[in-house]
């Protein structure tokens, strides 16, 4: 029996967009039963692998999302062929077809993998002063220099793209959580409700972000780990709103199409309804918006931390780095630059691949 | 563009241009051909020109050249001595409960009024007005209620309820900027604070205020006065103070030559501002400030001692855990010279006053080992392999607040983090502003604070380790019976040497409960171009004397 369920209705998602999902929530499901715990993973690095869900987890789960976002990018560059007999262009050709593509490809890679290997890369304790010479400039022996307090700026900027990254990842992965349930909810049900929700999500997108973000964490004023999850918690939860409105729309213009009727028709229940057969209708372009919001994501949280509410000391973080060598511009540059030119690489690099996969 | 657009978009921008304009008055004249100006970099505005409110050291700083003070004093020989000022001759009677005053008779006020007893008589009244809420109320501490009389219109007499030093008097009188009489006897006292008065004050100095232009500058203008000794005659017309939050660009400035002074340069700088490639002169000033962290005894609900920090075992212990020395180094050694600009602190009490500098007492050496074995010993181990002490399932960990506007102190906060958490201490910086910060200090709402105390000339226990109501910058909740007893006592000792004795016996007592831990005291370089000559740098002031600085095109000393 052929069903409205296998056939008809737009493409079906493929596995990059999967993988993509799933480079962005492994780390949360990952963290979940230690969620408390991710803070000290995230600062202490001496005692994080040994400590967190055992040996290896941590790294296995930067290693993994490095995986998935390479693969699935390289999949972006090749749309799937119109035949089973039409293999279409090499993923190659594609990605030579797409120079920009490429370029970001290769930043995004290059700053993950090198956060992701941080506690192998890394030839110091990021945290622990007096490990090289205090202001020391670039040298052999120091490639990027060192702080004030004499630590070592190569080994604080490979940690703290682990905590600017990871912050990122949590936030934009609790952002598309809460987004794609709204935006569902909504579209489905209509009425009261989607009025409830478009309007807060409204109401949320009339404040600027980063307002909103500052006004919630200096009201919070906590300290410590917990400041740090605050930062997620805030971040994530103040970026569902796009992705509501999206997952809305398509929702709302899928209730109504074969596969959902056919599916009410069979009696399915409304969350399986939405959750396999809508929702994944729904994930390519949310997908593509997640992947933007995470470079903003990124700035916010050094904006944050520029501003002495994000990351708390002494934990790496690239917009605490930045913030610390504001000071020293005029005779310690490099404290600065190095983690500026990270975080332009890491955004510039988002956006490109973005904007390769919206082409699709 | 149509007609009614016009006629909509005309109002709105004769509104923004208004709106974008400043009342002229504000903003200081440029310097004109031939005009003698000083420019002087500060890092930020003043609350109040009006010392009596001042918010800040920056604004006692700024307006101390508006005012003549009673008492004018320098720094010789470990103690402040004192000299006429606006009190021309003075008489502290045989028991020490009565001090006599003669004015000057030629001092007059910005608008040209003859300053009088009556004014002074006028100042100590609003001191003593809790009303006022004056920040100079110190002054008048010991001036018995109604105890100031005018003899006639240039001598006036105050009674004390104590007997009293004349160094006493006059360190306590010295600071006290006297006020107009005929322009603030009808505000009422709960008003003087919001007053206008304090962003334009009319006072007796030798320079007055030019324009305050908010966030921006603040200039003075001289006001010759007087003949003979004591009178006022600079040698430049101008001092304008710009205000210029970044450090960094106000290092720009000074290298290229458009300030003449600026404070608080760091010691990392000095190898980046060679003096005779950037034609400037370094001051050392010092030492300039406690830096410590305050270790709350009493828990944040109740009074019960801190579960943490209450016991002085403990306190002892994290001092032997935090290595004082690698933190000068690291931020005070000036490898060029072999300086370092900071030395190691053993009491509050500034070391740079005779008989003050904490000899005597044996610093807490740097000793993990030692703080460990004691923590130990308490039953603090590391039983979950997590890095951080416990106990009966409570882990040693403590926050740090820090104020995000102190840099210098913020830096030091790293190092106690990460020398603590090598004892399995784990702290929690948190930064907040000033305001916040403060507030937070005075309602005992911290396990610790990373602070500093200016490192005043006059010694008063009081406000910091007396357990009674007046002191008020008691926040860690200091008491000991003995220290109490001790300020007591120095407080009323008959000679200054007695007063040496005990400070130096409170000092010790105090170190020994270690309810600070007392990281150093921090000494300021002051930048001064080689332009501008004549300028004094001090323990009391990055710059005083404003009367005695000349520019270098024009000779002279």
């Amino acid at each position: 029996m052929v069903s409205p369920l296998h056939h008809g209705g737009p493409r079906r998602p493929g596995w990059p967009e999967g993988a993509i999902a799933l480079a962005l929530l492994l780390p949360v499901t990952a963290a979940v039963p230690g969620l408390l715990r991710l803070p000290a993973m995230l600062t202490t690095p001496a005692t994080a692998l040994s400590s967190w869900l055992g040996p290896g987890l941590a790294g296995l789960t930067w290693l993994a999302a490095v995986a998935l976002v390479v693969v699935a990018a390289w999949r972006i560059a090749k749309p799937p062929a119109e035949s089973p007999n039409d293999r279409g262009p090499s993923p190659w050709a594609q990605l030579r077809a797409k120079p920009r593509a490429v370029v970001g490809l290769c930043l995004v890679t290059l700053l993950v993998l090198c956060s992701a290997l941080a506690p192998l890369l890394a030839p110091f304790d990021p945290l622990a002063p007096g490990t090289v010479p205090s202001l020391a400039p670039p040298s052999p022996g120091c490639w990027l220099g060192g702080d004030l307090h004499g630590r070592d700026l190569l080994s604080r900027l490979l940690w703290g793209g682990r905590v600017s990254m990871g912050l990122g990842l949590l936030s934009v992965g609790m952002s598309v959580g809460i987004g794609c349930s709204l935006g569902a909810l909504a579209g489905w049900y209509g009425g009261l409700l989607e009025r409830l929700i478009t309007g807060t999500a409204d109401l949320f997108l009339a404040l600027p972000r980063l307002v909103l973000a500052l006004a919630v964490l200096g009201l919070l004023r906590l300290s410590g780990p917990a400041s740090l999850m605050a930062v997620v918690v805030v971040l994530g939860a103040t970026g569902w709103m796009t992705m509501a409105r999206m997952v809305r729309a398509s929702v709302r213009s899928l209730a109504d199409g074969p596969v959902a009727r056919s599916a009410r028709a069979l009696g399915l229940p409304t969350w399986r309804i939405l959750r396999v057969h809508l929702l994944p209708e729904v994930l390519s372009p949310v997908l593509v918006h997640a992947t933007l919001n995470l470079g903003r994501v990124v700035l916010i949280e050094a904006s944050l931390s520029f501003l002495g509410l994000g990351v708390p000391q002494p934990t790496p973080s690239w917009g605490a780095t930045i913030a610390l060598g504001r000071e020293w511009l005029h005779s310690a540059w490099w404290i600065s630059t190095f983690p500026g030119l990270a975080l332009v690489g890491l955004v510039i690099g988002l956006e490109l691949l973005a904007e390769a996969a919206s082409e699709d | 563009m149509p007609w009614h657009h016009a006629i909509l978009t005309a109002p709105c921008a004769a509104l923004l241009l208004l709106g974008c304009t400043q009342d002229a008055s504000d903003q200081p004249s440029p310097p004109t051909p031939g005009e003698r100006v000083a420019f002087v970099g500060i890092q930020a505005d003043l609350g109040s020109l009006n010392q009596h409110f001042a918010r800040s050291a920056l604004d006692a700083i700024v307006s101390e050249p508006l005012s003549l003070f009673l008492f004018s004093s320098h720094f010789e020989g470990g103690r402040l001595v004192y000299s006429s000022g606006l009190a021309q001759r003075w008489s502290l009677s045989q028991d020490g409960r009565e001090l006599e005053l003669q004015l000057r008779p030629d001092s007059t006020w910005h608008d040209g009024q003859p300053v009088r007893a009556q004014d002074v008589a006028f100042t100590f009244g609003l001191l003593a007005d809790p009303q006022v809420g004056s920040r100079l109320v110190g002054g008048a501490s010991q001036i018995e209620p109604g105890g100031v009389s005018v003899i006639d219109e240039h001598s006036l007499r105050l009674r004390y309820t104590q007997p009293m030093r004349l160094d006493q008097v006059q360190s306590q009188l010295g600071g006290v900027v006297i006020l107009p009489e005929h322009l603030l006897a009808g505000t009422p006292a709960e008003e003087l604070r919001g007053h206008g008065f304090n962003r334009a004050p009319v006072l007796n100095g030798c320079w007055q205020l030019d324009a305050w232009e908010p966030g921006t500058q603040i200039g003075l203008t001289a006001r010759p006065w007087g003949e003979g000794p004591g009178a006022c005659a600079p040698r430049i017309d101008r001092v304008v103070f710009r205000i210029i939050p970044e450090y960094a660009t106000r290092l720009l400035e000074l290298r290229e030559g458009r300030l003449d002074i600026v404070a608080d340069i760091r010691v990392q700088d000095l190898a980046t501002l060679p003096p005779e490639q950037a034609e400037l002169t370094f001051h050392r000033r010092g030492p300039r400030s406690l830096v410590y962290v305050g270790w709350n005894q009493q828990a944040r609900a109740g009074d019960e001692p801190h579960p943490l920090l209450g016991d002085p075992r403990v306190r002892r212990a994290l001092a032997q855990a935090v290595d004082i020395d690698a933190i000068m180094r690291d931020l005070f050694y000036d490898p060029a010279t072999g300086e370092t600009y900071a030395e190691p602190a053993v009491g509050a009490i500034n070391p740079a006053l005779a008989g003050m500098s904490g000899k005597g007492i044996t610093p807490i050496g740097h000793d993990p080992a030692s703080a460990r074995t004691t923590l130990a010993a308490m039953g603090w181990r590391d039983s979950d392999g997590d890095g951080v002490l416990d106990r009966d399932g409570v882990a040693f960990r403590f926050e740090l607040l820090t104020q995000a506007s102190a840099a210098s102190r913020a830096q030091a906060g790293v190092y106690v983090q990460a020398d603590l958490a090598k004892i399995g201490v784990a702290v929690d910086i948190t930064t907040v502003e000033r305001a916040t910060w403060m507030d937070r200090a005075q309602r005992g709402e911290f396990d610790a604070l990373l602070g500093g105390w200016s490192a005043s000339l006059y010694v008063d226990p009081t406000p910091i380790w007396h357990s009674g109501p007046d002191a008020q910058w008691n926040w860690i909740g200091y008491a000991n019976p003995e220290v109490d007893a001790l300020i007591e006592r120095g407080m009323t000792a008959g000679t200054p040497e007695v007063a040496v004795s005990t400070w130096q016996a409170l000092q010790a007592t105090v170190y020994q409960d270690q309810p600070y831990l007392f990281l150093y005291w921090a000494d300021e370089i002051v930048a001064v171009s080689r332009r501008l000559e004549g300028v004094s740098v001090g323990i009391e002031a990055p710059w005083y004397g404003l009367e005695g600085w000349h520019l270098a095109q024009d000779g002279g000393s």
